[in-house]
């Protein structure tokens, strides 16, 4: 039989549990835990209400909406709890916060008959002031959606960005606070442009991806400071670029063939990554290249790499002088074998000013996990 | 002469190693050639010269009362600094008693890289990866005080790895790595889950 002491009872001493063993991450307020969320996709944000308590409703004021789809259709079926629609519906129905500072829908495969679903989706973003919004349907969808109207004028928004969607050309565009802006695989018009500049008058970022229709970009604005224009397609693409005030522009992708940069003069840095696929590879793409350099003589920071490198290497090779530059910083993306050599060669050899040059050692054309970075700097 | 540094992060030495030697080879030849041209011509001075006015400090104090000093640039990554400097209200120590000496030591540092000039994306990414290498709570202490000095791109850094850590986690493996007690009943769990059935598929 054991004893039992009434006298002897043992005081334990209530420490807290060892510091790496305390639940911190429930005590931070809610704001700084809907920051977290804000960098989660919306399956891992609601399954967090079956943490705790404390935690349970902690998602439904959260202030970002991030939902990915699946690419794919029909897949889980209309009546599954995983149809994606579905998905959405149930998560915008639970959400109780007044503001949506991010609404993002990727991956998602339309199709026509969804359209009403993804306008009310919208404007439920819109009625919260969303601020940061992208809509990037599946590439493999069959059909582009159509954006509503209300989208065009929209005073809250800072960011957007669309793939696969359908611009109304003649709408007036009203974006006051719009800074960010990424155009995928639409069909616009130089006019078009025109109106988003018009009405976007404190835009700073345009990327402009595969997108048909506008042949002649012209940009007064003061504020417009960064331009990527990226081209995976094959219809007619940018043929003129007039942006005396822009800082850095980026040209990525194949067939520019016909680009021409008209004024650049207060350009920082300039990125020509891209390809040219003509019969004649030769002609067409060195005299783009030549062009190209030419009018980025005066850019401190130059970034080129791939089929441009090896353009230049057939330039090195045939003895053509290169002109002369006043490139601060060469950033090279190449795989340094024997082809591209002469073309660094040609770089070094117009770059009178060089103090800094980078070269990240590529597996051409796939930039591999393990590239090199060789940073050399030049003390003078 | 000047020195040519070649930094190689590679995991795969060997093949690499034998470009790379043939490349600071060719490269060395041309960087000859091109810097004896330039030598011959005459050179304006270096944009690398240092200001010659004395740079403005910002001191802190934390909570146990230790000062530090940051650069007003650098202090400038953190919206309350700023404002506080804007208003001339930076002249004498601030205090920060939400911010332990340790904390407010890294957070300084954080600032510091983040001024710097002429640090390519690539290494900065790395340095950021490394800053937030720590225990879970020194990433909560973090967050707080990132929160409290307004400087959201550690607020982002910090927040971004915190939902690493949940990202693609069942409910049990988040509840293990940051010690949550749950104290639903399993009704009460089951309840829970099925009204959101989707997001435990």
């Amino acid at each position: 039989m054991a004893e039992t002491s009434v006298h002897g009872a043992i005081h334990r001493e209530c420490s807290a549990p060892p510091l790496s063993r305390r639940d911190l991450i429930s005590g931070l307020p809610d704001a700084m835990i809907h920051n977290i969320f804000s960098f989660l996709p919306i399956h891992d944000v609601v399954k967090t209400c079956v943490l705790s308590k404390r935690w349970r409703p902690t998602w439904t004021t959260a202030t970002d909406l991030v939902f990915v789809g699946y690419d794919v259709y029909f897949e889980p079926p209309p009546d599954s709890p995983l149809f994606f629609p579905s998905i959405v519906d149930s998560v915008l129905s639970q959400f109780s916060s007044p503001t949506v500072k991010k609404f993002h829908l990727t991956r998602f495969m339309y199709d026509e008959a969804d359209r009403p679903r993804i306008d009310l989706w919208l404007r439920f973003a819109v009625r919260r002031s969303v601020e940061d919004l992208r809509l990037r349907l599946s590439q493999r969808s069959r059909f582009f959606y159509v954006l509503p109207e209300f989208l065009y004028c929209f005073s809250w928004l800072v960011r957007l960005d669309v793939g696969k969607c359908c611009f109304s050309l003649d709408m007036t565009i009203w974006w006051p606070c719009l800074k960010v802006l990424s155009i995928e695989d639409a069909q616009l018009s130089d006019d078009f442009l025109g109106r988003i500049f018009r009405g976007c008058p404190v835009l700073e970022s345009l990327v402009l991806s595969s997108c048909e229709g506008v042949n002649n970009i012209i940009i007064d604005s003061l504020c417009l400071k960064k331009l990527v224009l990226v081209s995976l397609g094959f219809g007619s693409y940018v043929k003129k670029l007039c942006a005396p005030h822009l800082l850095s522009l980026r040209v990525i992708g194949g067939n520019h063939a016909g680009f021409r940069l008209d004024d650049v003069s207060s350009l920082v840095e300039a990125d020509l990554d891209f390809s040219v696929e003509s019969r004649d590879p030769n002609s067409k793409g060195r005299d783009l290249l030549r062009h190209l350099l030419e009018k980025v003589r005066g850019v401190p920071t130059i970034t080129t790499g791939g089929w441009c490198l090896q353009v230049l290497s057939l330039l090195e090779m045939d003895g053509v002088p290169s002109p002369l530059s006043k490139c601060q910083n060469l950033i090279l993306h190449a795989p340094v074998n024997q082809w591209d050599l002469p073309g660094i060669a040609y770089m070094l050899r117009s770059s009178q000013c060089l103090e800094k040059l980078v070269i990240y050692l590529t597996c051409f054309p796939m930039v591999c996990s393990f590239a090199m970075v060789f940073s050399i700097r030049f003390l003078c | 002469m000047r020195y040519l540094a070649l930094p190689l992060l590679s995991q795969n030495l060997t093949e690499s190693t034998a470009r790379a030697q043939t490349l600071s080879l060719y490269l060395q030849l041309s960087l000859q050639v091109s810097l004896s041209q330039r030598n011959e011509s005459t050179m304006s001075s270096s944009s690398s010269s240092l200001p010659s006015c004395p740079k403005k400090v910002v001191t802190l104090k934390s909570s146990e009362g230790e000062t530090f000093e940051i650069e007003e640039i650098a202090a400038l990554q953190s919206k309350t600094l700023e404002n506080m400097i804007d208003e001339n209200c930076a002249d004498t120590p601030i205090p920060l008693p939400n911010i332990k000496g340790k904390i407010l030591a890294k957070v300084v540092e954080y600032c510091n890289k983040h001024a710097e000039v002429g640090v390519d994306a690539e290494s900065l990414r790395a340095w950021d990866a490394e800053f937030v290498n720590v225990e879970n709570t020194t990433v909560f202490d973090y967050i707080l005080a990132a929160n409290f000095l307004e400087i959201p791109t550690l607020l982002d850094l910090t927040c971004q790895s915190v939902a690493d850590m949940i990202k693609g986690k069942t409910p049990a493996e988040i509840e293990k790595t940051f010690n949550i007690k749950s104290a639903f009943t399993p009704e009460e769990e089951e309840q829970v889950r099925r009204e959101n059935q989707w997001a435990f598929e």
